[in-house]
């Protein structure tokens, strides 16, 4: 039969299809529209979190019941519903449309494109309220998520599957350092999922063009509900995002998602609870906030491979006031989370970037998953930052210091400043390992303090033209041998000479 | 239970006509029907009982299709 019959037998069959087509159908009539929350009547029927759809197409989702009246938050404009108008139940829960079409986009929390680009029509629906999964499903954190960041990967490694927080003041670095996350994971095959909640459109789009221009926007999603979206959005996004995660998980990808930022979420969450009327607990929240956090990142996970594989590490960002840690959402979320990298105001100025204080951010399950070549590194410039920051605060005391305490404070302050780095340089592994081993090993103790810097340029620039094969070996063993360990001696040592040389020039 | 029941028609609905209808939908069974008249809905009928719609008018199916094209 060729393609015109088939099309006619088609039409033939859908005219003899029984035209009347009763559906019983669950409605509600609109009482009150509140900011971004509308109360209805009618809809006996409804489930909690369930869609309903006005009949101008605006949708919202059933987020509160009462005996009488049910509560919807609005996604979409509030302002185009009235008292009286007719809402049906969709039978559906919120869920977002998910496929590999949405990679270098930017959307919002509905799935829709908001970059100016072409539609995404294709895709599975992925629910964005989900439970995590079980224990059962899950595997231990043991494979590393390099940030690129040393300070990071030497001392507060990341695992994939962990869920690390970013807290700090506005203006430390937050940002930047998810961002630099993402832009190192080019040769990692992370899929990437920025999420900005309640952000400036101005700082979303500065976001995309540093994606752009660096070329990490082709592994990169960015979900955004901006300052000026309706909060609903602004609650949803996080879920969204994650559910977006989620099906690169369910393929065995690893996915990183970053919620800048959750304190924001939180007033959104604050807000639409307010005008529900639920009660208010401390700060005004309301009394499900710390489960609005641990049920999102309580989806962040490591798969074991018996059920697929894959991953999704979650880096949430919390801002602070005056680097109060001891507010309501920063503690709920610092508990919930597997470690935190406090940032401060009074580094950045100091000009130590990343401003990350490492005496109190900690890791609590990435160590397992750091490479063994950062490894072998880290133990030694754990312990002598410890002892450094011992005697720093002991020194000021005393004026006259023995041989064995200035040799401590001199490489407390080599470690401290050899982990500064500029923000969009990354660096590899190997590369971290390398430079790292040199200041451990005290190769640079007899170094100006100011000269560091320019001593790490030149030493990777030695490193790649003269030592990459030590760099490729490294990378390949993960791991530093004494037989690199001589070849990276005389490295450092030829840099030494090259440098004093220069400078003494 | 005293729930009431509309059937929107276009037209006066016979005794019979309601019967039936309440055959076919049996989720009104034992509520008291009111038959309402309205020639805008063009051809069907509308059944509405507590918050539960059955909408089968023309009217409806006209608009569908216009959201449709």
């Amino acid at each position: 039969m060729s393609s015109v019959d088939n099309y006619l037998q088609k039409i033939k069959s859908e005219m003899h299809a029984d035209p009347v087509k009763a559906e019983v159908e669950e409605v509600g009539w609109v009482e009150e529209v509140k900011d971004g929350v509308t109360f209805l009547t009618g809809l006996d029927n409804v489930g909690y979190g369930e869609l309903i759809e006005f009949e101008n197409g605006i949708r919202a989702q059933v987020i509160d019941m009462d005996k009488s009246r049910i509560g919807a938050i609005v996604l979409g404009d509030f302002l185009k519903l009235k008292a009286g108008d007719q809402a049906r139940a969709t039978g559906n829960q919120a869920s977002i449309l998910v496929s590999d079409k949405l990679l270098g986009r930017v959307v919002n929390p509905l799935g829709d494109v908001i970059d100016g680009g072409e539609k995404i029509i294709e895709g599975k629906r992925y629910p964005m309220e989900k439970i995590a999964p079980s224990v059962v499903y899950r595997r231990p954190v043991n494979i590393p998520l390099q940030t690129g960041i040393k300070a990071i990967d030497a001392l507060i490694p990341i695992g994939r599957g962990q869920r690390e927080l970013i807290i700090g003041d506005r203006g430390t670095g937050k940002t930047t350092i998810a961002l630099d996350t993402i832009l190192n994971q080019k040769e990692e095959k992370v899929i990437c999922i920025y999420c900005g909640i309640g952000q400036k459109e101005s700082k979303i789009a500065q976001v995309v063009e540093l994606l752009r221009k660096n070329k990490a926007i082709d592994y990169t999603i960015v979900v955004s509900a901006s300052a000026s979206d309706p909060v609903s959005l602004q609650y949803l996004a996080p879920y969204a995002a994650c559910a977006i995660a989620e099906y690169f998980m369910d393929q065995g990808k690893d996915a990183l998602v970053i919620y800048d930022d959750l304190s924001k979420h939180a007033w959104a969450y604050r807000q639409l609870s307010l005008i529900l009327r639920r009660p208010a607990g401390r700060e005004a929240y309301p009394g499900d906030i710390f489960y609005l956090h641990s049920k999102l990142l309580e989806r962040a996970c490591c798969i074991d491979q018996k059920y697929g594989g894959g991953s999704m590490t979650a880096l949430p960002i919390v801002e602070t006031l005056e680097g109060d840690m001891s507010a309501y959402i920063p503690t709920n979320i610092i508990s919930i989370t597997d470690g935190q990298i406090f940032l401060e105001t009074e580094l950045f100025n100091a000009g130590i970037r990343p401003a990350i204080n490492v005496g109190i951010s900690v890791s609590r399950v990435g160590g397992n998953a750091q490479t063994k070549a950062v490894k072998q590194v880290a133990g030694k410039l754990k312990l002598d930052l410890a002892q450094y920051r011992e005697m720093a605060a002991f020194s000021q005391f005393e004026s006259e210091l023995d041989e064995e305490t200035k040799k401590f404070l001199n490489r407390g302050a080599k470690i401290t400043q050899i982990l500064k780095q500029n923000k969009h340089k990354t660096f590899s592994f190997e590369l971290e390992a390398a430079i790292l081993w040199s200041v451990v090993k005290g190769f640079v103790d007899e170094l100006p303090l100011e000269k560091i810097s320019q001593f790490e340029i030149q030493y990777i620039v030695n490193l790649k033209t003269k030592g990459e094969k030590i760099l490729n070996a490294i990378k390949k063993q993960k791991e530093i041998t004494a037989k690199e360990e001589k070849e990276l001696e005389v490295i450092v040592k030829e840099t030494m000479e090259e440098f004093i040389e220069k400078v003494t020039e | 239970m005293d729930l009431k029941t509309v059937i929107v028609s276009a037209y006066k609905l016979a005794e019979e006509e309601i019967k039936s209808i309440e055959q076919k939908f049996p989720f009104i069974k034992g509520t008291t029907i009111e038959n309402k008249i309205d020639e805008s809905i063009l051809a069907g009928i509308i059944i509405k009982s507590g918050s539960k719609i059955v909408d089968i008018s023309l009217l409806s199916k006209l608009r569908n299709l216009k959201k449709f094209i």
